[in-house]
């Protein structure tokens, strides 16, 4: 553990609160706020644990992204997998899906109604259920970014290899880089920096953001999801922008490589390829997912099952559209707290642990806990 | 999202895969969560490298040169912070104790 | 209550637990009498005698975890629902519910521990039941117990006695028993190290009967973890918690694997702690009575009581804030 624990400690991060308060000062001098976007939800749950928003200036505001792939996982995909489970299928998903809504229900609601739900913690672990279950067909929730399509596309390697033929996967994989090039292209958008995803950065390498630095002029630090990486991380941003020297950075060189993990590209090249995807609260953004190539379609549950994936219907009053590109915060939605709370979520935003709505719901805002 | 973390390599087995745990006491294993995972996509690890973890995956491995001199940069603002701020003695209490209460615990 | 059926959550200890009692239960049992208070048990006053009186169902899952199993467990549940409200615990009653086909070889091993711990605890089976349910009900084993205790002199618990400067106490590390029982289940990361703090606190607190009228109030945080009780001892009051991050005492291996799940420990279960308020002079003594004990061997001051109605915070350690959430229901590990 030394090597988490060691990277939370405390006087360490006072010393980096004081140095960003001394960028904070500096931008207050020139009249300026500016917006770091953070991408990832694990950025949003870290952030909001250790109370950094709370240590910050006025003039740094974070923003919380669309980085949860289960929040911008579209209503369609569960109400698929719940359906699969209703004819018989077990079902097997990371803890994180439980509790989304679908159109109707959620697949803990679904399991209430009877439906075979398990979670796993590795989708490795869907390959003992199936050989538990020989008679059944089992189906794996393979959604996530970069980082996660690893080890659901090893997962499909491995039903290949070891011959498991009543398993399959349910993709809804999702590409980061598209979704930073949408965010910035979007003219009522203001971020100013990228806090970039450590673990997505593991695979795609630290140069896949130097086109965002050279077509946006946005600084983009790739850092680690300890506070004292995030701290860090948000330091050097405030610097690149008190400096105007917009750069690349990869301040979690421990792990990221420049090039990424070149074995994990390898392998995801090999079984899929990009198609549009919808995310929600964000609409279809075009080539920003990915499917499995039309070799591997047996493996893939919706060839399988010949499912038709009908895109949610997202509530008219949800603002979290607006919340994920940065536009407004969660306090600002009229539904949050309201009709929309952790309990009964309403959109994306509130669904995850880790959406931003979630996250301020439950940690409090920066407004209300001043040190 | 992407919740992975540092493991430490504890022994290989067939098929790519390995034991991973997150003791990084290496003469005794006790008090550690050990766990199986994937190692085919961090090629070369041996038994002692530390590797990044999520979803039953070794995603990358961990560079612990850079790991250690990142620590030993935050260990001297660390003490840096500590001799610059009036309550010096209060916050090296406070991070010892913190240390001291996690680590204590490995006893019991 | 807007769901049409019953959800796992609803029995997690957390929001939806909360919700359905304040919606079902007391509206219906709790308008007065003992039950609006919602202590970990009743205090009841019979010809003159002064009694408490705690239930507690078990329906853990796997019967038998690192540390112990159903049938010790449901003797300390409801030894420490009476402890943790002042009173020495006399007598239980004993239901079993045991399904059909389950082994014979296993039930003796769990009524084993079950009689053993009673032995440890100095309470009496004095009345029981047993049921046979058909195969596929009620996973192997379900038990019920419902326990009388003779209150200590000096102690007068409620959460409205908590004022600004109180501490606030744990007689342990939080969250193992959470932690083994997932641990203990398939899919999961395994940890030889991780075993349940199922255990008896009755002791602990008859060793500091002496300072009782400084002890504000004491819970033991099972269902929901710490997270769940300490909000639920200041829900309703004019006073706050406020917790130090530093200050909090786990044992690495649960820490562990709460790293790899993404799991805040705060929300954890334990089974053999016990949380409690007082007066701030009396929090030393405290302390190095439990310390000196096995069962109180990693005891801490984990915060104090602030002017904040209605709310726990944690203070981190860079000197940040945030709120402790009530957790939401069940637990589930995170990839995200």
């Amino acid at each position: 553990m030394q090597y988490i624990t060691a990277f939370r400690q405390g006087d360490a991060g006072r010393h980096l609160v004081q140095q960003i308060a001394r960028w904070g000062a500096q931008l207050a001098d020139a009249g300026r706020t500016v917006f770091l976007m953070e991408v990832c939800g694990s950025h949003t749950m870290a952030i909001s644990r250790y109370g950094i928003r709370g240590l910050l200036p006025r003039q740094i505001r974070l923003l919380s992204g669309p980085g949860c792939p289960v929040c911008v996982t579209d209503a369609g995909y569960i109400d698929a997998a719940i359906q699969l489970a209703e004819q018989g299928a077990i079902i097997a998903t990371f803890g994180d899906m439980m509790r989304v809504p679908g159109t109707d229900f959620s697949l803990a609601d679904a399991r209430s109604r009877g439906a075979d739900v398990r979670v796993c913690y590795a989708p490795y672990d869907a390959i003992a259920i199936a050989r538990d279950h020989p008679e059944r067909e089992v189906v794996f929730l393979g959604i996530g970014f970069e980082t996660t399509m690893a080890p659901v596309v090893a997962l499909v390697r491995e039903i290949e290899r070891q011959s498991v033929p009543n398993l399959s996967v349910l993709t809804a994989f999702k590409l980061v880089p598209p979704a930073l090039h949408a965010l910035l292209g979007d003219p009522e958008v203001r971020i100013d920096a990228f806090l970039c995803p450590a673990h997505v950065s593991a695979i795609i390498g630290a140069l896949a953001y130097r086109p965002i630095v050279a077509q946006y002029g946005v600084p983009c630090v790739v850092c680690g999801f300890e506070p004292l990486d995030i701290l860090l991380g948000i330091e050097q941003a405030a610097a690149m922008l008190c400096a105007g020297t917009p750069e690349l950075v990869n301040s979690y060189s421990r792990v990221v490589r420049p090039q990424g993990n070149v074995a994990a590209q390898a392998l995801l090249d090999a079984f899929l390829e990009p198609t549009d995807a919808t995310w929600r609260g964000l609409g279809t953004i075009a080539q920003s997912g990915m499917r499995l190539r039309n070799a591997f379609a047996h493996f893939d549950a919706a060839v399988r099952f010949d499912l038709r994936e009908t895109p949610g219907t997202p509530d008219p009053a949800c603002r979290c559209g607006d919340v994920l590109k940065g536009k407004i915060a969660p306090a600002d939605c009229p539904l949050f707290g309201g009709a929309c709370t952790p309990l009964h979520p309403v959109g994306p935003c509130m669904v995850s642990a880790e959406g931003s709505c979630a996250a301020h719901h439950r940690y409090g805002t920066a407004e209300e806990l001043g040190p | 999202m992407c919740l992975a973390i540092p493991m430490k390599i504890v022994s290989m087995l067939p098929g790519g895969r390995g034991v991973v745990s997150c003791d990084d006491n290496s003469a005794d294993d006790a008090g550690g969560i050990t766990c199986e995972v994937d190692l085919s996509l961090t090629p070369g690890v041996q038994p002692g490298d530390y590797v990044i973890v999520h979803a039953g995956l070794a995603i990358e491995t961990l560079d612990r040169e850079e790991a250690d001199a990142r620590l030993a940069l935050f260990a001297a603002w660390g003490a840096a912070q500590r001799a610059e701020s009036g309550e010096s003695g209060e916050s090296a209490e406070s991070g010892e104790s913190a240390e001291s209460a996690k680590s204590g615990e490995s006893d019991t | 209550m807007t769901d049409d059926v019953i959800k796992l959550g609803h029995g997690g200890g957390g929001l939806l637990s909360r919700q359905w009692i304040a919606e079902e239960i007391s509206t219906r049992f709790g308008q007065s009498g003992p039950l609006r208070e919602m202590d970990d048990g009743a205090r009841l006053a019979l010809s003159g005698a002064n009694l408490v009186f705690a239930t507690d169902s078990f329906v853990v899952s796997p019967l038998f975890f690192p540390g112990g199993d159903i049938g010790s467990l449901s003797v300390h549940g409801t030894v420490n629902d009476l402890a943790v409200c002042g009173a020495v615990p006399r007598w239980l009653s004993l239901a079993l519910i045991i399904e059909e086909g389950f082994a014979t070889a296993s039930l003796r091993r769990i009524l084993d521990s079950l009689q053993a711990a009673a032995v440890d605890c100095g309470v009496q089976v004095v009345t029981g039941d047993t049921k046979v349910v058909r195969k596929g009900q009620c996973d192997g084993m379900y038990i019920n117990t419902a326990g009388i205790g003779e209150p200590l002199p000096g102690f007068a618990l409620s959460p409205s006695r908590l004022q600004s400067g109180d501490a606030v106490l744990v007689s342990g590390t939080l969250g193992d028993h959470g932690m083994a029982i997932l641990a203990a289940r398939e899919s999961l990361p395994k940890s030889d190290a991780l075993q349940s703090d199922a255990a008896p606190v009755h002791r602990l607190v008859q060793a500091i009967a002496h300072l009782a009228p400084h002890v504000r109030f004491m819970r033991d945080p099972t269902r929901g973890g710490a997270a769940a009780t300490l909000n639920e001892i200041v829900a309703d009051q004019p006073v706050g918690i406020e917790l130090v991050q530093g200050q909090l005492p786990f044992h690495r291996a649960a820490l562990s694997l709460a790293e790899m799940l993404g799991i805040d420990l705060l929300h954890v279960a334990s089974e053999g702690r016990m949380l409690l308020v007082c007066a701030p002079e009396a929090a030393d003594e405290i302390l190095a009575t439990w310390r000196r004990m096995p069962e109180g061997a990693g005891a801490a001051c984990i915060g104090e009581v602030i002017n904040d109605p209605g709310r726990v915070l944690l203070r981190t350690d860079f000197g940040g804030r945030r709120v402790v959430d009530v957790p939401m229901g069940e637990l589930l590990p995170r990839i995200c």
